[in-house]
């Protein structure tokens, strides 16, 4: 009997210690839409797992062969969050447009447009926190 | 005694006679200077008042007696001087003015590209009217919309945009882009 007690106890601590282990710090954004603000944030691991079906947050860029050796680009972001509430901006602003490209898989986007939804702000933070725990270890 | 009275007779009417000749000629004279003095009133009176204030080389505005025809030619050709800058200055003006009239790089060329810009984006905004209310788009029709604003002058192409990100916000269009 205290051999079983002992050796429940010592799986007990053997799973505690193998949890934080993979463990570190979380930091989940859901998706926060303001438009009075006009500005949305929220990190795209905790939109796609949100228990609803309005949540989302992302940027993007597409790109047209203007025919002349170049190509015209328009970037956006786009935001939902749980109550419906949704924001969305347009901009050809190529810095702006650099800040899109260069964003991550995972991570937490933030943006503010003005009053003609034109993209005014847009950030990107790829942080360890963001990552699924799915994804897997190197250790 | 008779051949006194008739010898002094045919001297008085000789004497008669050259006088008369003599008034004749002078009248004739008085004349012509009368009709050049009036030539000469005219000529000054077209004369601008700075140089009329200025006594002329001539000396017609006093009243000089003498007036031939080579004093005539040098009051026009003086005349004529005066007039020749202002003409000049008036023919420059007609010039420059026909330069700008052939010059078509002289107007403004904002007012062509606003013209342009304005059209163009009203041309996207009843594209756009076809999508609204229609529920979700497709990719393929945002692809579409976008593509079409790529083709838009500069200047329309923010326009266009804004009226996109404006019809997404109210929800006119619905589309996850």
């Amino acid at each position: 009997m205290k051999l079983k007690r002992n050796t429940l106890s010592l799986a007990a601590v053997i799973a505690a210690l193998s949890g934080a282990a993979i463990a570190g710090m979380v930091q989940p954004a859901p998706v926060d839409v303001d438009l009075t603000t006009r500005f949305a944030g929220g990190d795209m691991l905790s939109a796609r797992y949100a228990p609803n079906k309005n949540e989302f947050i992302g940027c993007g860029v597409r790109k047209f062969d203007d025919g002349a050796g170049g190509a015209t680009a328009f970037g956006f972001c786009q935001a939902e969050d749980a109550k419906g509430e949704r924001g969305f901006c347009n901009t050809n602003n190529e810095d702006l447009l650099d800040a899109i490209e260069a964003s991550a898989d995972y991570g937490y986007i933030s943006f503010s447009w003005d009053k003609d939804g034109i993209c005014r702000r847009i950030g990107f933070s790829n942080q360890s926190f963001y990552v699924p725990p799915n994804v897997g270890s190197n250790l | 005694m008779l051949k006194w009275l008739v010898g002094l007779s045919a001297a008085q009417t000789m004497l008669l006679i050259f006088v008369a000749l003599r008034v004749v000629a002078v009248d004739m004279r008085t004349d012509d200077i009368a009709s050049n003095s009036e030539r000469a009133a005219d000529a000054a009176a077209h004369r601008p008042a700075a140089m009329a204030a200025q006594p002329s080389t001539l000396g017609l505005a006093r009243g000089a007696g003498a007036v031939n025809i080579d004093d005539i030619r040098a009051v026009i050709r003086e005349e004529i001087a005066l007039l020749a800058p202002a003409d000049k200055a008036a023919r420059n003006s007609d010039s420059e003015l026909a330069s700008a009239s052939q010059n078509p790089t002289r107007q403004p060329p904002t007012h062509q590209s606003n013209e342009q810009t304005k059209r163009a984006a009203a041309a996207f905004a009843q594209e756009l009217n076809i999508y609204r209310n229609r529920g979700d788009l497709t990719e393929m029709q945002i692809s579409d919309l976008y593509g079409k604003i790529a083709k838009l002058p500069p200047g329309a192409q923010n326009e266009a945009l804004s009226q996109l990100a404006k019809a997404v916000n109210s929800g006119a269009i619905s589309a996850r882009m």
